[in-house]
């Protein structure tokens, strides 16, 4: 199946649950029946159902499809819940404290869906094109290493030309840079100014070096460089894992207060 | 060149494992040891290799991604002579995530309990603020769902289980009455809904069902109506703020029980039959009469109003069009007629001496003195007062139709039945002389059967005074009292004698007749004298309103023919007063004669509503008429024929004005105007109930009212 066909199934059967679940509702107001009981019943269901995505990736080893079909199915109905969620509430702001609650909770939980779906449909390429790809675990060792390897740098030149030049450059300017991981913010936005600005200090600094001391200069550029892709990886893939950790947490919570929200809702209806 | 900072082979590389939950804690600089922390998170460091004994050497085992085999080897104990420190182990990403997941469920779990055990668990479960007319400071959930006084956590365990939907409607009956029947469709039982079901019925099939109500038919079936029981909340949703209204529904939510469906009222809803009438007016006013030939004439062109407001105002409430009082409006015209101005008999004969056949009315069937000039017949007042007593009303069933004056000499039966009513005469005229009017209530209650009220006893007896019953009859009587005893007695009666008339005043001074002299209403005697009359004093009489209401029903009397005579005196067309001329009679819901023009009874729900008063600054040039136009002059059925022959039933009428038609409101009430909900002009609930907070003062036909008139 091609990712376009893929995509026309998923949003054509979002549309006929959708129209269907909408046109229940309406059959239902209109005809003076408990429709928030039901929508709330089958809204509670759809994220029950949400949930065991979790544990079919747990259970690979059962023939229960295939991680991305179910990756497919938690993406629609998904989209399908907070539809839902709207007919529930009649698409009006909830007003008692604790539906106000329940209310952020389950947009927070759709809210970093979305945003889990954005993010793991653009970063991975971005991963992928703007360097090498490495493993997250790795990545604090790795800055370690090449920190490491840039002071030896600097320092063998120090002692080979006799001069600080630049050393008293790191010191200034590249310390801070290898230390630890930075410019986060450019990186989410896919900007390269700041690595920009530094090799262009880098540059900047050609007219006071020697040629020995260019090479070591062009060393520490290419470490920045090296560093600049270990600081996106690290943003990168710290941003795919750490949606979850909004995603998860509150989609138990969600579901605790949705199970009381709807025994009391339906023993007071 | 490009340098890679990463390696997979297996001797460079160690292999990741991020599903465990502890991670060395000097990985992050490079250099973790090999074997890891266990699951509890205790380091297992020990040292970089385990040697290997092979025969009597140890060999260093340290893997290749470590730098292999050291060149110092291992301890002649087999101990590696690189003991490699402990760390701290840290929580892996997963494991992190983890305890994120346990805080949050603990945090929500705990936050449960509280609100299940706290007494302001309720206030917080609560979904929303109230409205405003049900948020109180001492409202609790309590007033509202049954069973839910305690704490939450009792909600879900107490014996009286919440979820009992009667138990919530009838907390809701407690303080709002809607009806008889407030739990079934338009709170009406089902022997008056189903009636009207067929009526619908009969008129579907032209208009097109919204597409909606379609599919609402198809997917659910049967509607609430067909179950029977509709639950409070199914229409009123509460708990969606202080502002809201509590009796929102769309168009669609009320037609979806109806035989009936349609889009809006411009497309599809029924025709007004006969809106706005349902009944005839209740005072006889015929407007095409006045407003085209009475109002045009010279003498009354001062008196005509100049619009229809001159005559109509709004109720309190603004909705129906009322009259204004009978001075205001009618009176300039209407008063002197009433009060006999100008009539040559303005009064009412009450009881009268008739003329009898003193021919056979001798010795055994004497009938004492009598006067001889008496010429009238009987009056249906006295027949009406003869016959409270069961002798003299089978004496008067006897004699009929039959001529006092002219008796048959050879029907015994009729010779004795008019002596005995002659006797009666002369009775009564005593009683009432000697007892006075507690005598002439009595034999009202006997003859109509009932008890008098107050007001009605005031009414009928309008303070006769004995002076005028004596003046009336003394000189006719003069020795009435021993007569009469005599006769009860059952002694032999007194022989006929007739007694001249005494002789009518004459002078030359000029003086009032008797029933000029009591102009302004009252008890008279009448020159021709033998008589008691009464003459209203206006509108408005208490004696003619009583004695109407008294007879308008006369089966209920034990003289229906005698009763219903009396009406006839004082309802016929000529009648002193003109009553009936305005005045009209029903006979539904029971016979009544209708002194009042159409209030409206604050407690009355009807189907439909509406506000005059909110229409009024719509007006255009012709006013009223712009929802009220009149039918073309000298259109039949007229209006007169609705009274015609004393006919009663208010349903048959024919009135001066057109219905109104559905196009006269559809063009403003429609979605981009004036908004077409239904229950901007309908109802829901209807009926006779008194509402929760009382809208309005008490109006003169509303029940206070009249049980206010019925003591006092």
């Amino acid at each position: 199946m091609t990712l376009r066909s893929r995509r026309n199934l998923g949003i054509s059967l979002f549309l006929a649950f959708a129209a269907a679940f909408w046109l229940i509702n309406y059959v239902m107001t209109v005809r003076l029946r408990a429709a928030a009981t039901v929508s709330g019943l089958v809204l509670l269901g759809l994220v029950l159902g949400l949930t065991l995505f979790n544990a079919r990736k747990k259970l690979p080893f059962l023939p229960l499809l295939r991680a991305s079909t179910w990756t497919q199915i938690h993406i629609y109905a998904g989209f399908l819940s907070v539809f839902l969620f709207g007919l529930h509430t009649a698409w009006r702001t909830p007003s008692g404290t604790f539906e106000v609650i329940l209310a952020i909770l389950f947009l927070a939980v759709a809210g970093s869906g979305f945003v889990g779906l954005a993010v793991s449909r653009t970063i991975p390429s971005r991963l992928t094109i703007h360097g090498e790809n490495l493993l997250f675990e790795r990545i604090p060792a790795m800055r370690v290493a090449v920190r490491r390897e840039a002071e030896e740098l600097v320092v063998r030149s120090v002692t080979a030309n006799n001069s600080s030049t630049i050393a008293d450059f790191y010191e200034a300017k590249l310390r801070s840079y290898f230390v630890r991981p930075r410019f986060i913010f450019s990186h989410l936005v896919g900007s390269r100014r700041p690595l920009l600005k530094l090799i262009s200090e880098v540059d900047a600094m050609d007219r006071y070096l020697n040629a020995e001391e260019k090479e070591v200069m062009a060393q520490l550029a290419e470490l920045i460089r090296t560093k600049e892709n270990l600081d996106f990886q690290s943003c990168g893939q710290a941003l795919l894992k750490g949606w979850l950790f909004v995603h998860i947490p509150l989609t138990y919570s969600l579901i605790v207060f949705a199970i009381v929200h709807g025994v009391f809702a339906w023993s007071l209806s | 060149m490009k340098r890679w900072l990463q390696e997979f082979s297996f001797k460079k590389s160690f292999y990741e494992r991020p599903n465990q939950k502890w991670v060395c804690g000097r990985a992050c600089l490079g250099e973790g040891c090999l074997a890891g922390p266990d699951a509890q998170g205790n380091c297992g460091a020990t040292a970089e290799c385990r040697p290997l004994r092979k025969g009597d050497r140890w060999h260093c085992t340290r893997p290749a991604m470590r730098g292999g085999p050291c060149p110092d080897g291992p301890r002649p104990d087999g101990s590696c002579c690189r003991p490699v420190p402990t760390c701290s182990p840290v929580r892996s990403l997963r494991a992190w995530r983890g305890l994120a997941v346990l805080l949050v469920l603990a945090a929500s779990v705990s936050f449960v309990f509280f609100l299940l055990a706290s007494k302001r668990g309720a206030s917080i479960l609560s979904p929303g603020e109230l409205t405003f007319a049900h948020a109180s400071a001492g409202s609790k959930c309590s007033d509202c769902h049954a069973g839910t006084e305690n704490n939450p956590a009792s909600w879900l365990t107490d014996e009286k289980h919440p979820h009992a939907g009667d138990a919530d409607n009838a907390l809701c009956l407690r303080c709002h009455n809607v009806g008889s029947e407030p739990m079934l469709a338009h709170s009406l039982p089902n022997q008056k809904i189903q009636p009207l079901t067929r009526a619908a019925r009969e008129k579907t099939g032209s208009t097109p069902v919204p597409v909606g109500l379609q599919f609402a038919s198809l997917l659910s079936g049967g509607s609430h109506a067909a179950e029977g029981h509709l639950a409070c909340a199914s229409c009123h949703k509460e708990h969606r703020g202080q502002d809201s209204n509590l009796k929102t529904l769309s168009n669609s939510q009320c037609q979806s029980c109806h035989a009936i469906q349609f889009d809006r009222l411009s497309q599809g809803h029924p025709e007004f039959t006969k809106y706005p009438f349902d009944r005839r007016t209740r005072i006889i006013f015929d407007h095409e009469s006045h407003l085209k030939t009475h109002f045009t004439q010279e003498q009354w062109k001062n008196s005509a109003p100049g619009s229809c407001l001159d005559c109509h105002q709004t109720d309190l409430k603004g909705g129906v069009m009322e009259l204004k009082p009978f001075a205001a409006i009618c009176a300039s015209c209407h008063e002197s007629q009433i009060k006999g101005k100008g009539s040559v008999n303005p009064g009412i004969t009450f009881i009268t001496i008739p003329r009898l056949d003193e021919r056979v009315l001798v010795d055994e069937f004497a009938i004492g003195q009598w006067p001889e000039d008496a010429e009238q017949p009987l009056t249906p007042f006295l027949k009406l007062l003869l016959s409270s007593d069961p002798l003299l009303r089978g004496a008067l069933d006897k004699l009929g139709d039959t001529d006092l004056s002219d008796l048959p000499k050879t029907d015994v039966e009729k010779i004795k039945a008019a002596q005995q009513v002659a006797w009666g005469i002369k009775g009564l005229i005593l009683d009432l002389g000697t007892m006075g009017q507690e005598e002439l209530i009595k034999r009202i209650e006997a003859s109509l059967n009932r008890p008098l009220s107050n007001q009605d006893r005031e009414g009928a007896a309008a303070l006769l005074s004995s002076e005028v019953l004596r003046m009336s009859f003394q000189s006719s009587f003069p020795k009435l009292q021993e007569e009469v005893a005599d006769y009860r007695a059952k002694k032999e009666p007194a022989e006929t004698d007739l007694v001249p008339s005494p002789p009518l005043a004459s002078g030359k001074s000029k003086t009032a007749t008797p029933d000029s002299w009591v102009e302004s209403g009252g008890w008279y005697r009448p020159e021709s004298g033998f008589t008691l009359s009464y003459r209203p004093h206006g509108h408005s009489d208490n004696f003619l309103a009583s004695w109407m209401n008294l007879t308008v029903e006369p089966d209920k009397s034990v003289s229906p023919a005698a009763a219903k005579a009396v009406f006839d005196e004082i309802a016929g067309p000529k009648a002193a007063g003109f009553c009936a001329k305005c005045h009209s009679v029903d006979n539904a819901p029971s016979d009544l004669v209708n002194w009042f023009g159409a209030k409206p009874n604050p407690d009355e729900h009807k189907f439909n509503r509406f506000s005059h008063s909110t229409h009024m600054s719509l007006l255009n040039d012709t006013g009223c008429f712009t929802c009220h136009s009149m039918k073309e002059t000298g259109a039949t059925p007229s209006y007169a024929s609705s009274f015609e022959n004393g006919q009663r039933d208010p349903a048959q009428f024919h009135s001066n004005f057109q219905t109104i038609k559905k196009e006269s409101c559809a063009t403003c009430h429609r979605p981009q105007f004036a908004n077409d909900n239904c229950l901007l002009c309908h109802n829901y609930h209807v009926g006779d109930f008194r509402a929760t907070v009382p809208q309005r003062a008490p109006t003169s036909s509303g029940p206070l009212f009249k049980a206010a008139q019925e003591k006092y």
